[in-house]
């Protein structure tokens, strides 16, 4: 779609929670004087608990343990993932790991962390790319997804999998058309999408346009200027790469519905010329702005503020670790305590988990796998 | 002269060398065998701290006492070497891991049956089940305390009964696979190198007494007996478990291992 015409669109369609919850009175008295404690930021932020802000999210629909759930996206995504597992909800896993891996090897060879072997999805576009592989068969050729290190070959669109790469690189594509299967049946059989939206910079293929989830050289591969380029995504882009994500699994799978975050773990690097403070909020802003976007036009998607939780001014930080980045435990667990509290049929549940269980409670950073942090390794110490 | 003194420790394993160790130590008369086990996986929760090992909690000191005859703990110093029987460490349970999951090759003539992991991942996997079995933990915990030779004797490989049992009917679809031999292979090469980092000493399972797809010949698990209760055997079908001529078989490898690693005068007991 055209750009102009999409961004036109956009901002000439009402949004539909402005239609849904109007503000009237009568005349010549103030539309606000009538407003809930929460529409005002003294109350409804000022003194508000951090750890449990009320009315914060209502959900536009019932989210039941029995609904077959698909999870994908950033590393924050994973606390979301895990968390919902921990309460017994249906979280597909469509690539479990085998019978005697531990823990830690599970986590490290992708196992675990989403509903199928894609590891961290940051951008839209990664999603869109991997569905239309999976639902249309849109080819890739070994020259754009294979990756090279140091005699072993990677899956240049989900290079973390397999740490130690495979042999050879018809074995990365072999795994991959597997994968690939794996992936269709999640997007055939998944009744909900959690996803979280982590980044608008990319790597993308000059020659195909293909995004990468890491810069080439970062994990695997070798960065040439020539064969790949940086990417940072506006809101028109990223709103319409969703569009047609969302359209291409409908077509598929009518009653598919989509739960949107928006990850509060701010960029380790950025490749723009700006500060790495005002890139983050850039991208944030952008992706912020297209999940509200996205919930306010269509039913079927829905926002959860866990971005607000944990950035707003209420926490006063607090819910970052002292590199200002990770998100603590604590801080996951406001998040899912929201989510859940929110959801009625849920709560007895949400009841049961130990909090002195940190598996159940929230999970360590250490549990959590980031390819991006893998950036630090870059700077300058 | 001095008579050797072994201490054997495991699980339900031991109870194939106890019948067996019971029936012929007359041949081995300069040797003293200790039982000291417990079913499954119990043993892991002994304690083993300045020469001395005992049970943490009343369920295993009461299997202890019931499988050593009235003791619920070992004076290390009161043995000159240890063998450490089963305890989870042996190819069935690497067997269990490719019921779900087969490495590429395999894969490919599974007809999808299996999920798919990548041959390193499967290499972790055995890593990590070799590893962290009862078997490797209790043998660095010992290695921590004594400087004596430590034994290790695999669990038995499953009897070919099993390739026509119910609870392990992937076994003949792995066996069309051809996948059998290299991951044989695979699980030998790793079992040596990590009971050899252990500080282990590997005694591997008598090759008369496997089949060439690497299953225990039947002969050796018909009328394998329990461990808590020598008398009474495993159900027929029971293809986990080997009988006394099964733990004789290993007694005489052990035994011929000890010899050679030993100044022993003579042939064992000799």
């Amino acid at each position: 779609m055209n750009l102009k015409r999409l961004l036109d669109r956009v901002s000439k369609r009402e949004p539909r929670s402005v239609l849904s919850v109007p503000v009237s009175a009568p005349n010549g008295e103030s539309p606000y004087n009538h407003l809930p404690p929460e529409r005002f930021w003294r109350t409804g932020v000022v003194k508000a608990d951090p750890l449990s802000i009320s009315d914060l999210y209502h959900p536009k629909f019932e989210l039941t343990q029995q609904d077959p759930i698909a999870c994908a996206g950033s590393c924050f995504a994973q606390h979301i993932s895990a968390q919902l597992r921990a309460r017994n909800f249906n979280v597909i896993d469509k690539e479990p790991p085998p019978d005697g891996l531990t823990k830690e090897s599970a986590l490290r060879f992708g196992y675990g962390t989403f509903s199928a072997r894609y590891a961290n999805i940051y951008v839209v576009r990664q999603l869109l790319q991997l569905a239309k592989e999976a639902l249309l068969k849109e080819p890739r050729s070994a020259r754009e997804i294979v990756w090279m290190q140091d005699g072993r070959y990677f899956d240049a669109l989900r290079p973390s999998v397999e740490p130690e790469g495979f042999a050879t690189a018809d074995e990365v594509l072999f795994h991959r058309a597997v994968h690939l299967q794996k992936v269709r049946e999640l997007l055939l059989e998944m009744k909900v999408l959690v996803f979280t939206l982590g980044l608008t910079e990319c790597w993308e293929n000059t020659e195909t346009g293909l995004v990468y989830p890491t810069c080439p050289g970062t994990i695997a591969g070798c960065f040439d200027s020539s064969a790949y380029r940086f990417r940072n995504l506006g809101f028109g882009e990223i709103y319409s790469d969703f569009i047609e994500l969302k359209n291409l699994i409908q077509r598929r799978n009518p009653g598919v519905k989509f739960i949107l975050t928006v990850s509060p773990v701010p960029l380790t690097a950025t490749a723009t010329s700006d500060h790495i403070l005002v890139a983050t909020t850039y991208s944030k802003s952008v992706l912020r702005a297209v999940a509200g976007a996205l919930s306010n036009e269509f039913p079927e998607i829905d926002y959860f503020p866990s971005y607000e939780i944990i950035t707003g001014p209420q926490a006063k930080g607090r819910f970052y670790e002292r590199n200002l980045r990770v998100v603590t435990p604590e801080g996951v667990t406001a998040v899912m305590n929201t989510f859940f509290a929110s959801r009625a049929t849920v709560s007895d549940t949400a009841a049961n988990v130990d909090p002195a269980n940190p598996s159940t409670k929230a999970d360590s950073e250490d549990d959590v796998v980031c390819e991006e942090a893998l950036l630090e390794a870059f700077a300058k110490k | 002269m001095t008579r050797f003194s072994l201490c054997c420790w495991g699980n339900s394993h031991l109870a194939a060398l106890k019948i067996a160790w019971d029936k012929h130590r007359s041949e081995y008369p300069g040797i003293t065998l200790g039982f000291f086990g417990a079913p499954g996986k119990q043993l892991r929760e002994i304690e083993i701290k300045n020469g001395k090992a005992t049970p943490q909690n009343p369920q295993l000191a009461r299997a202890l006492r019931l499988v050593s005859g009235g003791a619920e703990s070992v004076d290390l110093e009161a043995h000159d070497a240890f063998a450490l029987v089963g305890l989870e460490l042996g190819f069935r349970v690497f067997l269990t891991t490719l019921r779900g999951h087969l490495a590429t090759p395999e894969f490919k003539t599974a007809r999808k049956q299996q999920d798919l992991i990548s041959d390193t991942c499967l290499r972790h996997c055995l890593k990590d089940l070799l590893t962290h079995s009862v078997s490797v933990k209790l043998l660095k915990k010992l290695k921590r305390d004594t400087p004596k030779p430590v034994y290790i004797i695999t669990e038995p490989h499953l009897s070919e009964a099993a390739l026509n049992q119910k609870a392990t009917d992937h076994l003949p679809r792995l066996k069309r696979t051809g996948a059998l031999p290299r991951m044989h292979g695979l699980y030998s090469e790793f079992l040596e190198r990590i009971v050899l980092e252990a500080g282990g000493i590997l005694v591997p399972q008598p090759s008369d007494t496997l089949t060439d797809d690497g299953f225990t010949r039947k002969k050796f698990s018909r009328g394998s007996s329990r461990l808590l209760a020598a008398d009474e055997q495993h159900d027929g079908d029971d293809a986990r478990h080997m009988n006394e001529a099964y733990g004789n078989r290993v007694l005489k490898d052990l035994f011929t291992r000890i010899e050679a690693d030993l100044p022993l005068q003579g042939r064992p007991g000799g």
